[in-house]
């Protein structure tokens, strides 16, 4: 897995012209995250098993302990908050929760809070499924395509926001991936990390 | 843009047309190319003129089939107006008629429904041309005579059982060109006073071909089919006539296809049986009995051999009878009443479905073909079928026409189409373990998914849309305008719109513990079909006619339109992967729907009308068969099959009064497109030689 920061907005003027009192706002971090891979260990057509591979947004790479937002296994994504779900799940000990926004990543501007759900004993908070969520499955050719204009909007496990906009799940994110040859299960994606408490817009 | 392109092609073949019109009114009509004595059947189930139908119709002659140099219905189907053929499930190509999809169109060989549908497609090969005597084609939902399938249109095959008091006629050809095609048939016709006797034999088979080198199998394997028909007529004057027809065919082929697992061997075999018997009379004057009583039979199977040597064999037994006793009652001025009732019965034995189900139904049908006056004739009908599984339907047909002038006349017609949901949606169990999915037929499901809730191996289960399946259906709107500056020089234009809706389409309604999701079928989207549709035919000297036909299309899911409408659809750049909302505009429609089809047939008679080359320029626009940016939708950012056009030449030589020869090059410009068209070799010839007796 790489990671790359795009841009840091420094809000230098305004950190200037603050008063003392004021709190020190910290930079908005865009990030792209590529190759970050989250096998299932069982074969094709059996139900995937294995650990999930867990993220966090502020730290900005995978992590092994309970500070983690989201996670990984094949096509499924999971938030640390909520149902702590099936016994190949990792502990939901945070208060993450996420929904799917229809919309090109940068109009989403701001997390509509009403519609944050946390993963429950039936439905996960990024609904699982060809079209349902995150992507669509093509019988015929096999391939797992992230939907277009579709943003994934997460709270993360203490409380900031998020947006993420998963752009490919094939290794090297191909512009054409074949479901044979390209390595699948290894997801490209960018994201936005909000990291001031309270603060749920993105610009 | 689009819409001013195409009027002004329409502006100018019109104009190209009528111009023409007046310069050449004064020409023979000995080379006319519409027959006036043309009778067509399938449009009222009894016989009448061509000229006098008020639905949409088409007739491929003898001599259209002979001059094609074909062997085989498929390819003489996709080079008329309006038809094109599209791949379904496992390649093979069906027919789609005013936009509509295969299953929706009803086959017909003398009037009898073909069936063997698998995956909904209809092999329309398996047809040989040789003993066809013309094609009929009506377009437009036409239940009210023929029940369920009859959505789209119908297409009958009449076959060839000689003219009266011919005596004693055979024939026999046989033709061989590229890829080790061989075609042979030879057939017995004799009639005399009250007994008619024929049979035909025909041979077909092909070493196919391949398109990709690199891969394992060919694009096309090598198959062989034979055709067996035999009939047996008898006039017993006042106590009616009987006529017996059976028909045998049978198809051996080295494999399919579809297949994509290297190492994977597999053999197909199909086999059908139809039996036919025929009973009409001339009860009076006024009134006349048809009874058709028919039993057909389509069974295949395909053997599956894996590499590790577990053989597998894929069953398909399809058995239909039907009873069909109708009675025609004619009054004074030309008017005439039907009235028809029987019963079907459809059983179905295949892999994946575990019972055999049976279904019955019974049918009743009235139409009135009312004469009112000179100027306008109205048709009419209704038809009941009792259907024990679904719901029955109640089919309803309207149509007329309407003389303006000698030369000039209108036709329209309203119709309701509908087709039964087949036994797959209503049976299937299929559960595929390589890929982890179920499919489940809506009779099935409840069963299944009860077993499945015992054992605790159900995540979830919707059952929203289990509901029984109804069938799917369409109204149809036809509006034509035909034109004659003189015989040998119609115009016609058609206007055409299908509303179709309660689409059954597979949707996820479950998913096990271990992680196969369960797919069931559901009535769920509407779509519509309209477009126009010009032909004219034309003698620009006396050797020469010229028959141009251009189709307009506009296919649509009312779903996807409804989607785009409110904003929801995106593509995203397969480069920066950035994603873009979509403009309605963007839509392009239906897969498999080309915007623009083009026609044209040019003959050219030489030596007496005994010679003739026959050329054809078949252009079809650009399409799509899948959603290659995966956003489930088709729009103008997704890979298109390019626009193409396919060229045919025959030359027809006559040696003399029993012999002639016949040469053809088919796609003379060899277009090819290895990617999408499995069904196009590239340019291809063959030659036959042809004996009357």
């Amino acid at each position: 897995m790489k990671m790359k920061k795009i841009y840091t907005l420094l809000i230098s003027l305004l950190m200037l012209s603050c008063g003392d009192d004021d709190p020190v706002l910290e930079p908005i971090e865009a990030m792209i995250v590529t190759n970050l891979e989250a096998m299932t260990t069982s074969g094709p057509g059996q139900p995937p098993a294995g650990d999930f591979v867990k993220f966090s947004f502020a730290k900005q790479t995978t992590v092994e302990g309970d500070d983690w937002d989201i996670a990984f296994r094949a096509t499924t994504i999971l938030v640390n908050g909520g149902f702590s779900g099936a016994s190949d799940e990792p502990n939901r000990s945070g208060m993450a929760a996420g929904y799917v926004a229809v919309g090109n990543y940068g109009s989403i501007i701001s997390v509509e809070e009403s519609l944050l759900v946390q993963d429950s004993e039936t439905a996960k908070a990024i609904p699982t499924g060809d079209g349902n969520g995150w992507y669509n499955y093509d019988p015929q050719t096999y391939l797992i395509t992230p939907i277009a204009g579709r943003t994934l909007v997460f709270k993360t496990h203490n409380g900031r926001y998020a947006k993420m906009q998963i752009m490919s799940y094939y290794k090297d994110a191909p512009e054409v991936p074949n479901a044979f040859s390209s390595q699948g299960q290894t997801y490209t994606f960018s994201y936005t990390y909000q990291p001031n408490e309270g603060v749920t817009t993105f610009d | 843009m689009l819409k001013r392109k195409t009027s002004s092609l329409f502006c100018t073949l019109i104009s190209l047309l009528v111009f023409n019109s007046s310069v050449f009114a004064q020409e023979s009509d000995s080379l006319r190319t519409i027959n006036m004595d043309e009778v067509v059947i399938s449009a009222n189930k009894t016989e009448k003129p061509f000229v006098e139908l008020t639905v949409p119709a088409k007739i491929i002659s003898k001599k259209d089939i002979e001059n094609s140099g074909h062997s085989r219905l498929d390819e003489i189907i996709r080079e008329q107006v309006g038809i094109v053929t599209v791949p379904g499930f496992g390649g093979i190509e069906g027919v789609q008629l005013q936009g509509i999809d295969p299953e929706y169109t009803l086959i017909l060989i003398d009037g009898m429904p073909l069936i063997g549908r698998v995956a909904g497609i209809l092999d329309l090969s398996r047809i040989s041309l040789g003993s066809v005597e013309r094609i009929e084609i009506i377009k437009g939902a036409s239940s009210s005579l023929y029940g369920s399938e009859a959505l789209g249109g119908v297409i009958n095959i009449i076959t060839n059982k000689g003219e009266e008091n011919e005596g004693f006629k055979s024939n026999l050809y046989y033709q061989y060109g590229s890829f080790k095609t061989q075609d042979f048939l030879t057939d017995i016709l004799f009639n005399k006073n009250n007994i008619t006797l024929y049979g035909n034999f025909n041979y077909y088979s092909s070493d196919g071909y391949d398109l990709i080198d690199s891969d394992d199998q060919k694009t096309v394997e090598a198959y062989n089919n034979l055709t067996l028909g035999l009939g047996f007529a008898y006039d017993m004057k006042s106590l009616g006539k009987i006529d017996l027809n059976t028909k045998i065919f049978r198809e051996t082929r080295d494999g399919t296809i579809f297949l994509t697992s290297p190492g994977v061997n597999k053999e197909s075999e199909t086999h059908e049986e139809n039996l036919y018997v025929k009973y009409t009379n001339d009860i009076s004057k006024n009134v006349s009995l048809d009874v058709d009583l028919y039993r057909t039979t389509y069974i295949n199977d395909e053997e599956q051999v894996s590499s590790n040597n577990i053989p597998n064999t894929n069953t398909f037994n399809q058995t239909l009878d039907r009873l069909d006793i109708r009675f025609k009652h004619s009054t004074s001025s030309g008017s005439y009443y039907t009235v028809g009732f029987g019963f079907d019965k459809e059983t179905l034995e295949r892999t994946n479905i575990s019972s055999k189900p049976i279904h019955n139904s019974r049918f009743l049908y009235f139409q009135y073909d009312w004469n009112t006056s000179e100027k306008l004739n109205l048709v009419s009908g209704l038809r009941y079928d009792d259907h024990k599984q679904y719901n029955s339907q109640v089919s309803p047909k309207v149509s007329f026409k309407y003389n303006l002038s000698d030369k000039m006349y209108f036709k329209g017609s309203f119709g309701y189409g509908y087709k039964t949901p087949d036994f797959r949606q209503l049976y299937l169990n299929f559960s595929n373990s390589s890929s982890g999915y179920i499919v489940l037929g809506t009779k099935v499901i409840d069963g299944v998914v009860k077993e499945l809730q015992d054992s605790n191996s159900l995540i979830f289960y919707n059952d929203i849309f289990n509901s029984n399946l109804t069938a799917e259906s369409s109204n149809s709107y036809n509006l034509g305008l035909h034109y004659y500056a003189n015989p040998s020089f119609p115009i016609e234009l058609n206007l055409f719109r299908n509303n179709i809706f309660n689409l059954i389409e597979t949707n996820i309604v479950g998913r096990k513990t271990n992680g196969q999701t369960i797919y069931s079928y559901s009535n769920l989207n509407k779509a519509y079909t309209q477009g126009a549709e010009i032909q004219g035919s034309y003698n620009p000297i006396k050797k020469l006619s010229i028959k141009l036909g251009y189709q307009l299309l506009y296919a649509k899911d009312i779903k996807a339109m409804d989607d785009f409408k409110s904003e929801i659809v995106y593509a995203r750049d397969p480069v920066s992967k950035q994603s873009f909302q979509l403009s309605q505009s963007d839509y392009f429609g239906l897969y498999g729907r080309s915007r623009h089809q083009i026609n044209l047939n040019l003959n050219y008679y030489m030596n007496q009308n005994k010679d003739n080359i026959n050329f054809r320029i078949n252009y079809r626009g650009k399409y799509a068969l899948v959603d290659s940016n995966n956003n489930s939708y088709l729009d103008k950012y997704d890979k298109f099959i390019n626009g193409h056009i396919l060229t045919n030449l025959t030359y027809n030589k006559k040696i003399s009064k029993k012999i002639s020869f016949q040469v053809s090059i088919k796609n003379l410009l060899g277009y090819k497109d290895v990617e999408n068209l499995l069904n196009n070799p590239g340019r291809s010839y063959s030659l036959k030689v042809k004996f009357n007796n």
